[in-house]
């Protein structure tokens, strides 16, 4: 364990939610360890979990800058993509035979994928992609109107993460799902955490069934708090009076608010759009009562009173932003660099406090006009 | 309730009807409402309760159980093909062909399961012939319905006396809009209810590009907030029952519109309680600074058995029917209490600050918020 992660930052992170936030939230984080930036609490809602614990506990040799360039390998070779636009290594189909047939096609060998042919799509993983295909498509599905998803849920990346190490990680982290049983968010911890509550905490409905785990059965806790804000409010409240400020790493935000380009483009856009909405109001309502709590509070020559909320940016290119919803190899590639480009500038801004305040989430009349309208809702209720 | 009120209207498809009772309920207690603001469903329900385009708005409303399906073809086949149109050119002609079949007139609130099957049966036929040009690369499932254009006369909303709101998000400005009585149309209707998925996005007459408003402010408020704060003095929204979707779904028709439905039911409870928690807020200090003004919000609970919760998302007429009277006894009970004197109880039941405060859900939704509220009441206390 690197000395430098154990020491006390002051600072949380929050990883969101949202299944093509997973590459630019690993690349972020990637970029903050090679700057050895560690955090006091990272608060993890739906993908980002994977990303978050790839940084506090990655299993494999290479450690977390390995752990987190990897992920881009859940995405599928584009030449396959463009015939066949579905990500058939992360979505199961649902059968009692998805985990045989997933099985039998890992014990066909596969070709090393060579660290340095990462920004090329290789034949070798053409070649990998395509007996996962092979078998994905054999696999035999008992999808019918009765069932309750359409996905089965394997632990595909359970070997990644090292869940023994995780009760053991100097720092803290929390995952939030929903508990239907008592419709209430819960919150899980490096304690609670393990292979069941993390894919429970990950049981997006529709893709896949209600889990039960650890006394209640659970869906996705990003389609109610994708930021994971709200639940560290809930439960790591005395952790958080030691933070100055809370890290929100975007989600994909405006880049997904365009004209779908198909059907499958359009099925994603009707999972994500509430979900971003929604992640969106959380940090704008909170970035604005922090700003003018502690703007007040200086103003009395008081100490900060709450954490800041400063907000990562991830800047897709144009060229890009119509595919961010893909799950082609270089679309995950392009994301992951986004991510990393935007860590590592603003890992630098952290050491410049001028330059960092200009990541602040509340950022006055320079919102947006959607933003500025929504913060209507408190026109002379907070101090001005 | 006395004084300048206003409600917003805001639900999901299938229990419409939930609202269009509850609105028949406030037009038999004599309740008017100076604004009607609405987001997705809910802006048919408000422009019937405006400006029908034929009978009064009660008949209007009560007219609603008959685009529901026939009880017996639902069980057969559980889709709405009286109301979802196939994507493509032919969904209007043919539904105006589809018009011009005579059908048997059939009281709304009545099963007459032989007539409707009859009646549908036709519908479901001339669904079926029609042409489809739909392909993977269709940005939507459907095409949007016409039968806005014979439902409502925009002419007449334009006069009407009560501001009338409906939401759609702008894809080129990525900006929530907010249409009012003289810039609602068809198309802004159709705007709203045009969400991903089930509709491409929909092009109004200044060349952008609208999905629905209901994925950004599911509840309507954002109307309220921006145009009436000083001059309403409560508004009333109906219960959002999300106990009914935060739930394990029974089939995957009803788990594909619970996955849908459940970040949008979370958007619109945290915003309805950011919103409750800032009108108490603003209460309490008006004392100080009278200029801070926000309506009180008041909700209508509805009265539903926990069994009976995925049936609230079928389109068969027997839901409608059971929804329209529970959204209309849950008006007339609120309506009863808030004329029976006792300011006190009405609030502690009604006033939806209140109710935050009693669930834990919703407090949960408020906890990051509430430290600031009282930080921020202490100092305008201090």
């Amino acid at each position: 364990m690197d000395e430098w992660l154990a020491q006390p930052s002051r600072m949380g992170v929050l990883a969101s939610g949202g299944a093509p936030n997973l590459h630019l939230i690993a690349g972020a984080l990637c970029a903050f360890y090679e700057n050895k930036k560690s955090f006091d609490i990272i608060g993890a809602s739906g993908a980002g979990a994977l990303a978050g614990l790839l940084y506090a506990v990655p299993k494999q040799p290479g450690g977390q800058v390995a752990a987190l360039e990897q992920t881009v390998n859940l995405n599928v070779s584009d030449a396959i993509y463009q015939l066949l636009p579905m990500n058939y290594k992360a979505f199961f189909k649902r059968g009692p035979l998805t985990k045989l047939f997933w099985q039998l096609g890992q014990k066909i060998p596969h070709r090393p994928l060579d660290r340095d042919d990462r920004n090329h799509d290789t034949l070798a993983r053409l070649y990998n992609d395509a007996i996962d295909f092979m078998f994905a498509a054999l696999t035999p599905t008992t999808l019918n109107y009765f069932s309750k998803s359409v996905c089965t849920r394997l632990g595909v990346t359970d070997d990644l993460i090292d869940w023994s190490r995780l009760p053991s990680y100097p720092k803290q982290f929390y995952l939030n799902a929903f508990n239907l049983r008592n419709q209430r968010l819960k919150v899980f911890d490096k304690n609670t955490l393990n292979p069941d509550t993390f894919w429970a905490a990950l049981a997006m409905p529709w893709l896949f069934e209600p889990t039960a785990a650890a006394g209640g059965v659970y869906t996705e806790g990003a389609s109610h708090d994708p930021s994971g804000l709200e639940a560290l409010w809930g439960f790591a409240e005395r952790d958080l009076e030691g933070l100055d400020m809370i890290i929100a790493l975007d989600t994909i935000g405006p880049n997904l608010w365009t004209n779908p380009q198909n059907i499958y483009d359009a099925l994603q856009m009707a999972i994500m759009d509430p979900i971003v909405s929604l992640a969106e109001t959380v940090l704008t309502a909170y970035g604005q009562l922090e700003f003018s709590a502690n703007a007040a509070a200086a103003a009395a020559g008081s100490r900060q009173v709450l954490p800041k909320l400063y907000w990562v940016p991830f800047p897709v290119p144009d060229w890009e932003a119509q595919h961010v919803l893909e799950w082609g190899y270089s679309n995950a590639l392009t994301l992951w660099h986004v991510g990393h480009d935007a860590g590592k500038t603003f890992s630098a801004a952290l050491d410049n406090p001028v330059q960092l305040e200009q990541y602040r989430y509340h950022q006055a009349g320079d919102n947006p006009q959607r933003t500025l309208d929504f913060l209507e809702l408190f026109r002379g209720v907070l101090p001005a | 309730m006395n004084g300048r009120i206003g409600i917003v209207l805001s639900g999901w498809a299938p229990a419409m009807t939930l609202m269009s009772g509850a609105m028949l309920g406030f037009m038999d207690a004599g309740i008017e409402f100076k604004v009607i603001s609405t987001a997705g469903v809910g802006a048919l329900i408000g422009l019937l309760s405006l400006a029908p385009k034929h009978g009064t708005p009660k008949e209007a409303l009560a007219e609603l159980p008959n685009m529901f399906v026939s009880d017996i073809l639902y069980a057969a086949l559980p889709i709405n093909f009286k109301v979802f149109h196939k994507f493509g050119p032919f969904a209007k002609p043919m539904h105006d062909l589809r018009n011009r079949v005579p059908r048997i007139k059939l009281d709304p609130k009545a099963a007459s399961p032989f007539g409707r099957l009859l009646n549908d049966w036709v519908d479901l036929a001339f669904c079926a012939m029609t042409p489809s040009t739909f392909e993977p690369k269709s940005a939507g499932l459907m095409s949007p319905g016409p039968e806005i254009d014979d439902l409502v006369n925009f002419t007449a909303l334009r006069g009407a006396a009560r501001r009338f709101y409906l939401n759609a998000f702008n894809l080129d400005e990525r900006t929530l809009e907010i249409f009012d009585n003289a810039t609602t149309n068809a198309d802004a209707y159709r705007a709203a209810e045009a969400l991903p998925l089930l509709f491409a996005p929909q092009r109004m007459a200044n060349g952008d590009l609208y999905t629905t408003g209901a994925t950004h402010d599911p509840t309507g408020l954002q109307a309220i907030w921006l145009k009436h704060r000083e001059d309403l003095d409560a508004v009333i929204m109906l219960d959002p029952m999300a106990r009914a979707i935060w739930r394990e779904p029974i089939n995957i028709h009803d788990a594909f519109q619970l996955m849908l439905m459940n970040p949008i039911i979370a958007l619109q409870v945290l915003i309805s309680t950011l919103y409750a928690k800032t009108e108490c807020l603003a209460e309490n200090i008006r004392q100080q600074r009278p200029q801070v003004t926000l309506p009180k919000l008041y909700y209508v609970p509805f009265d539903i058995d926990r069994e009976y919760y995925p049936s609230m998302l079928k389109w068969s007429h027997s839901n409608a029917v059971i929804l329209e009277k529970i959204g209309r006894d849950a008006a007339l009970a609120f309506a009863a209490a808030s004329r029976a004197g006792n300011r006190q109880a009405f609030d502690d039941r009604y006033r939806y600050c209140n109710y935050v405060a009693r669930q834990p859900r919703l407090n949960d939704f408020a906890r990051p918020f509430a430290r600031l509220f009282d930080q921020i009441r202490e100092a305008r206390d201090g």
